[in-house]
């Protein structure tokens, strides 16, 4: 039994999570969205991470992220969650190349007259990208940490052997939640609240319960590192068969609920390997967070005419069993207050106290 | 038995015309077959049906389940067995006479179908619901009760016009689509766009070819 190192001011303090922008989502790789949808000439996503607007296009086949902004006025290039569109900003017609530099602005000589060495520093701010399979990841860091000291490479392969089995048809939906963004990792990190919080809905679906991931520490220190964050497990799962499973591609070839735990805030899940599930939470304000849902099935080995109304069936089931922990944790969140008690956590909750360590690390004297 | 009309199926729909059979039936002879549920369509024997080629209609009464698939699945399936089909306009319909209905149709009771209204086969219009002049529906279109398509509005394929929603005139529908909420629509939706009480803002599907209605440029 331990006391949380984190306070509920972690959860309720605006400078925290000023904090936490910087030195955690505008520091580590953040999940930016699904690389299947990026496939054509100038397919983008557009993100919001560590508070900074970003779109992710594809420029000439190559994966390119960008502050979302004009250099000009400061109009977001692209709207759209997902889209197909060049680099124009709306406002004033200004277009980018791929490398982020001005292709041109319309009456420039008359309208603008930019001296030279002005001119040559307009571009839209550049951030590094990886996509690991069908997942891409984008870094606001100057100078990014590598992506192996968040994942571990052996990770990084099952995340990559798993998304190479996305369709291309997704669905998406953004969930506004009361309550800080760490509560929600946490959650999905206790598998002790599935029997409590979803006893008809998930649980049956789990004869053996979550298995909880094995433990890992660092080679060195002999303690949890911050790759050591992230991990994968998987679970008996009692899968129900559909018509529609014997037209898809599915991920293995057993019936197990597959789990991704991908620190900061992304829960990478699969149903027996025909349906995926990304949620990921994402930081508004201490008491507000935004869960975003990324579904697909496995990839279609022939059409399937009935996919967006199984698409939207299964997105609604999941926002259903979300809506159990939303409930309590928004609860828990409105009973926080700055003086109160830290969580006591149990022995079974030592992936919650090393999450915590970590986290203490990279919020630096700050935490 | 051969002839007359055959209702199969199950919902609201199903048990209102087999509850009242008699408003229905064509010369006395309406037969309902009664499926349990949704899930039971896909092996559903209907060897109850007589033969295609008999002179006996065929009525699909399934309500709105997975963007009217579960309808689809059926009626598609005795289509490609050669069955001919009957659309069902509840008495106390009003169909003007220039709109024009496809087959396996349902015009629920009180229902309002106006001038030039073209609806495609297998679509159903709900109680009280009101399809203003002009106005489209595509085939496996579902209308709720009470719902209100305004003039030259029009519904893409496989999509849900829920109860109490209301579409002002010449608003396009994408195909796939759902709006569950209650109220007034305005602006045009792209296919595969859900707007559903359980969620706060639109939920969209991207990807999967060409859509209809999405920014591009």
């Amino acid at each position: 039994m331990s006391k949380s190192i984190l306070s509920p001011r972690h959860y309720l303090d605006p400078e925290i999570l000023r904090t936490e922008q910087e030195r955690i989502f505008r520091t580590l790789w953040i999940f930016a969205g699904v690389k299947q949808l990026l496939a054509e000439p100038d397919a983008f996503l557009t993100r919001t991470i560590g508070g900074v607007p970003v779109v992710v296009q594809n420029c000439g086949g190559e994966l390119r992220a960008f502050e979302n902004q004009c250099a000009h006025r400061q109009m977001p290039i692209q709207f759209e969650e997902y889209g197909q569109r060049r680099l124009i900003c709306r406002y004033h017609g200004w277009v980018y190349g791929g490398d982020g530099a001005i292709r041109s602005m319309p009456d420039e000589d008359t309208l603008y007259r930019y001296p030279k060495a002005e001119r040559e520093g307009l571009r839209l701010k550049e951030f590094a990208v990886r996509a690991i399979g069908n997942l891409v990841f984008v870094n606001l860091a100057p100078t990014p940490l590598p992506i192996e000291s968040q994942f571990r490479p052996e990770l990084m392969a099952e995340m990559e052997r798993m998304s190479a089995h996305f369709s291309g048809e997704t669905i998406f939906a953004r969930i506004p939640a009361r309550y800080n963004w760490k509560l929600n990792f946490e959650n999905i990190l206790d598998y002790n609240h599935v029997p409590y919080v979803h006893p008809r809905s998930f649980q049956p679906l789990l004869p053996g319960g979550v298995r909880a991931p094995a433990p890992t520490l660092d080679e060195a220190t002999g303690h949890a590192a911050l790759r050591d964050l992230s991990v994968s497990t998987s679970s008996p799962y009692a899968l129900a068969p559909q018509p529609w499973h014997a037209m898809v591609d599915r991920f293995g070839d057993v019936d197990r609920y597959y789990n991704f735990y991908l620190y900061p805030n992304v829960n990478f899940i699969s149903l027996a390997g025909y349906v995926f599930l990304i949620q990921q939470f994402d930081p508004v304000a201490p008491d507000r967070t935004d869960v975003l849902f990324t579904l697909m099935t496995a990839r279609e080995t022939r059409r399937i005419p009935a996919l967006p109304a199984i698409l939207w069936g299964h997105m609604k089931g999941e926002k259903r069993v979300l809506d159990e922990d939303v409930l309590l944790i928004e609860k828990l969140q409105a009973s926080l207050n700055s003086e109160g008690a830290h969580a006591t956590h149990g022995a079974y909750e030592a992936r919650l106290v090393d999450v915590a360590r970590i986290y203490a690390g990279l919020m630096g004297a700050d935490a | 038995m051969s002839g007359g009309l055959w209702v199969v199926g199950c919902g609201r729909i199903f048990e209102s015309i087999a509850v009242s059979q008699g408003v229905f039936a064509e010369d006395g002879m309406l037969h309902v077959l009664r499926l349990p549920s949704t899930d039971a369509i896909a092996n559903a024997g209907l060897t109850e049906l007589p033969a295609p080629s008999s002179d006996a209609r065929v009525f699909v009464a399934v309500d709105q389940s997975a963007l009217n698939y579960a309808r689809f699945d059926l009626y598609g399936r005795l289509r490609m067995n050669g069955y001919k089909f009957t659309t069902m306009v509840h008495p106390a319909a009003t169909v003007d006479p220039s709109a024009q209905l496809g087959e396996n149709c349902w015009i629920g009771p009180g229902a309002l179908i106006g001038p030039s209204v073209k609806i495609g086969h297998n679509t159903c219009v709900g109680a009280g619901a009101l399809v203003d002049f002009g106005a489209s529906l595509a085939a496996n279109v579902w209308v709720g009760a009470a719902a209100r398509v305004g003039a030259d509005a029009s519904v893409g394929t496989h999509s849900v016009i829920g109860a109490d929603v209301r579409l002002g005139n010449a608003v396009s529908v994408g195909r796939h689509c759902s709006i569950e909420t209650p109220g007034h629509y305005s602006q045009q939706l792209p296919d595969k766009t859900y707007i559903d009480p359980l969620f706060e803002g639109a939920v969209h599907i991207h990807g999967g070819g060409s859509q209809r209605g999405r920014a591009r440029g």
